[in-house]
Parts: structure tokens; C-alpha cells; sequence
């Protein structure tokens, strides 16, 4: 398996303790950390958005800064949507900003992780038109869950608060989402800051 | 009295802060040009051009039309029946002058305060935060077609409304008079000189960089509190206008 996303030591000054894992292609893990500002840093310094004060992180073997921008795809706890866009427009934007697809393929891919993650085709059109603020909190996790899956990074960073206050229903089908979508050949880090019955392994 | 000094100090200090802070956004919006290649960032231009543009042409046109009719009559109760002083004073204060200033104030009130807030309000959502954690540059994604927006719409809307002003000014001079229109246009052409329309050209420019740098500056200098984006709208509608006037006042002097 290819090593995808290294924290080698990896520490912020208001770290607990350094962080020191791999993540391979295909594997989603958990990242346990102490607080919710140690979540919030680590998953600046997994994004390239922070700098860490010790260690290095490495992204295909390269340091992160040398990686190509949007390699690392974020899932945000609560959507983290911006309010000017319609669901279609915040979910392509990473996609279309970093990589630039034909709408037809963008479609095609929606659709795709739509089905995955369980909506019925006849809500697809409406919930793509509306603009964030006509959503409830889960269809807003959605639709930042459905950004990061279509962005299609080599390494999605998860917030695991993205599983809080959602129908237990939803659960497993959009932890089923991304571990199709380890599957195909990427890798999942899901940060968190407390105890979690998500199923998959804690790094140590 | 060194309380007073200090005063002062800290105010100019703080207006040179601002111009470096609107200038280095400027200059980073400029180095993201590169970035319009890109689909979201295009969109955000279209949408820009779309707002401050074409929703500004209606009161561009109004405005336009009773301004060339104010100018007409109160030159014509100054000078009488002399029509080549009645295009010369609509060239010296419509092309040079007002055309582009009337312009950039129609683009302040329309645009000015949406922007600041539209930005201030995503800067307190967290918004601009998301877009740096997808990898997205707030200068490239948000100010740099703001910027690119505004100035083509500066541009467009001065011509616009100079042709507005200008048209109803010969239109009712011609009626007054009693000269043929087609004549009015040919001796306004021969009368208007080139470093009238670029000053105008230049001027427009200026003020759309000046009026968008500003707008933006102040909508993502904002502290994260919802009371601050009244405030950064109306700092930015405010300090807008003080810098064309200054713009406007530099490039008359170097120019005229």
C-alpha cells in the first residue's frame, strides 16, 4: 500500500504530545487528539494551512507545502458552505478551482456519491439549486461531505463533529461513503477530539 | 499638546497603514490574475460585472440624462446662445471631470457596501476560513474579480454615462438653439481633444481599483463580530469616496 499522508513527529506548541503516523492508500483512521483547539490545529497542519512548530508532515513522500494545492480535501463539521453559492456551486467549487472538469463528468460524479449517500433522485434537483441557507444542519454536512468526496483528493480530512446531531440512520451510510471512497485507492484521516463510536481503527 | 501630537501621529499612521494594506491587496489581487483561468473565479467575475454593471445601467441612465439637462440649462442662463461654449463646458465637466466621478459614486453606492459586507459577513461566518482550508486563495477566488469587476464596470458605466450626458446635452441644445444635431456632434469631435478622453479613461480606471481595493480591504479586515459588518460598509463606503477625490485631484493635476 502506498504511503499517502506521514505525520513524522508532528507538534504545535499547545499539543499534548507529537503525533507520529502513516496513513496508506485505502485505510480511513482516526486521529484522537485531547481538545477541540488541538483538532482545529491538526487539521490546519494535515491541510497545509498551518505550519507545525516540530516534525514534518509528508504527503507522498514530499512536504506538504510541495504538493500540488487541493490534494488534501476537507470535510468540514458542519458544512462549512459559503452562503452566496448554491449546493451545485459549493460542491464543485474545490473541484473546479483545483482541477477544472467538463460539467457532464462533475454530474456523473455527483450522482454518483448522491446514491451513495442514500438521497433519492427526485430530491437531487432541488437540494443542487438551493442556497445554504434554506438547508437544515444535516442536508449542510451533506453537502460538505458530498464537496469532499467530489473533489476527490488524495487524502480527506474529516471532522468527525460531521457525525454529530445527524439521523443515527445516516451514520453508517455516510461512514459506508467513505470507506468506498478509501477504497478506491485514496485515504481517510478523521480528527477527533473526544471518544467516538466510529468504526474505524485510533491511531495510536 | 504631546497628547494632541500623538493623536495626530496615531491617526496618520493609521491612514498610511490603510493605503499600504489596500495597496498590498491590490498587489496580490493583481499577482492572482492568473487564477481567472479558473471556473469558480470566471463565475465570480461574470457575477461582479453582472451586479455592478448591468443592474447599474438604469440609474447610470437616469442619472445621465438629468445631469446632461441640469448642465445644459445652467449654461445656457450663463452663456446664452453660444453652442460651441456649451460643448466645451460639457467636454470640460463631463468627459474630464464628472463623467468618471459620477460614475465611481454611482458604483460606490450600489457596490461599495455590498462588498465590504458581503465580505465582512463571510469573514464572521468562517467563510473565508473554509476557503483556505479547500485550498482556495481569498484573494484570487473573492478580490481579484472584485477588483477585475469593477474596474471594467468603472470603464464601461463612465463611457456610458458620458454618452448619456452628453447625447441629452446636444439633444437639448440642439432643440434650444435650434442647430442640427448632426452638426453638434461633428464640432464636439473636432473640440474634444486626446488627453481628454484618456484622462477620462484613466480616471475611471483608477477609481474602479481604488473603489474595489477599498471595499474589499474593509470587509476582510473586520474583526470576527457580527456588529463590525455595518461598520466595515460604511468605513468602506466612506474612505471609497475620499480616496477617488484624491484620485481624481492627483491624476487632474498631472494631467491638465
Amino acid at each position: 500500500m502506498a504511503d499517502l499522508l506521514q505525520f513524522s513527529g508532528v507538534a504545535c506548541a499547545d499539543w499534548a504530545r507529537p503525533h507520529s503516523f502513516t496513513l496508506h492508500a485505502g485505510e480511513t483512521r482516526l486521529l484522537q487528539l485531547a481538545s477541540e483547539a488541538e483538532k482545529e490545529a491538526a487539521i490546519d497542519v494535515a491541510l497545509g494551512n498551518r505550519a507545525c512548530d516540530e516534525g514534518m508532515v509528508l504527503l507522498q513522500g514530499l512536504p506538504l507545502r510541495d504538493g500540488k494545492p487541493g490534494s488534501i480535501g476537507w470535510v468540514a463539521a458542519y458544512g462549512g458552505l459559503i452562503s452566496n453559492l448554491k449546493v451545485w456551486e459549493n460542491v464543485t467549487l474545490p473541484l473546479w478551482y483545483h482541477a477544472g472538469h467538463a460539467v457532464a463528468e462533475t454530474e456523473q460524479r455527483v450522482a454518483y456519491w448522491l446514491s451513495v449517500l442514500g438521497m433519492a433522485e427526485d430530491e437531487r434537483e432541488s437540494y443542487m439549486e438551493a442556497t445554504p441557507d434554506r438547508l437544515g444542519s444535516s442536508q449542510r454536512k451533506l453537502a460538505g461531505l458530498l464537496r469532499g468526496l467530489v473533489q476527490m483528493p488524495l487524502v480527506l480530512v474529516v471532522d468527525v463533529a460531521l457525525f454529530e446531531g445527524i439521523a443515527p440512520r445516516l451514520i453508517p451510510v455516510w461512514t459506508g461513503a467513505l470507506e468506498a471512497y478509501a477504497a478506491q485507492g485514496w485515504a481517510v484521516l478523521v480528527v477527533a477530539d473526544r471518544d467516538t463510536a466510529l468504526p474505524w481503527q485510533i491511531i495510536e | 499638546m504631546k497628547n494632541s501630537l500623538q493623536r495626530v501621529q496615531r491617526r496618520l499612521g493609521k491612514r498610511v497603514l490603510f493605503v499600504r494594506e489596500g495597496l498590498a491587496l491590490a498587489w496580490q489581487a493583481f499577482r492572482s490574475l492568473p487564477a481567472i483561468a479558473r471556473l469558480p473565479v470566471r463565475h465570480n467575475l461574470f457575477k461582479q460585472l453582472y451586479f455592478g454593471g448591468i443592474q447599474s445601467l438604469g440609474s447610470a441612465s437616469a442619472i445621465g440624462v438629468l445631469f446632461g439637462l441640469i448642465l445644459v440649462i445652467q449654461v445656457y442662463n450663463l452663456v446664452g446662445n453660444n453652442e460651441l461654449l456649451m460643448l466645451n463646458v460639457m467636454i470640460w465637466v463631463i468627459v474630464r471631470e464628472l463623467g468618471p466621478l459620477l460614475a465611481a459614486i454611482v458604483i460606490i453606492g450600489r457596490s461599495s457596501s455590498a462588498i465590504a459586507s458581503e465580505l465582512a459577513a463571510m469573514k464572521v461566518h468562517g467563510e473565508i476560513d473554509s476557503l483556505q482550508r479547500m485550498a482556495i486563495s481569498p484573494a484570487a477566488y473573492l478580490v481579484m474579480p472584485r477588483i477585475l469587476g469593477m474596474t471594467f464596470t468603472s470603464l464601461a458605466l463612465a463611457f456610458y454615462f458620458q454618452v448619456v450626458a452628453i447625447g441629452t446635452g446636444m439633444a437639448v441644445t440642439a432643440w434650444m438653439l435650434d442647430v442640427a444635431l448632426r452638426h453638434e456632434i461633428a464640432v464636439f469631435f473636432e473640440t474634444i481633444s486626446f488627453v481628454e478622453i484618456a484622462s477620462a479613461l484613466l480616471k475611471s480606471i483608477c477609481f474602479g481599483v481604488i473603489v474595489s481595493a477599498v471595499s474589499c480591504h474593509y470587509g476582510l479586515a473586520i474583526k470576527r463580530a457580527p456588529t463590525e459588518i455595518p461598520k466595515a460598509a460604511s468605513r468602506a463606503v466612506m474612505r471609497s469616496m475620499l480616496a477617488v477625490f484624491a484620485c481624481d485631484v492627483v491624476i487632474t493635476i498631472l494631467l491638465f
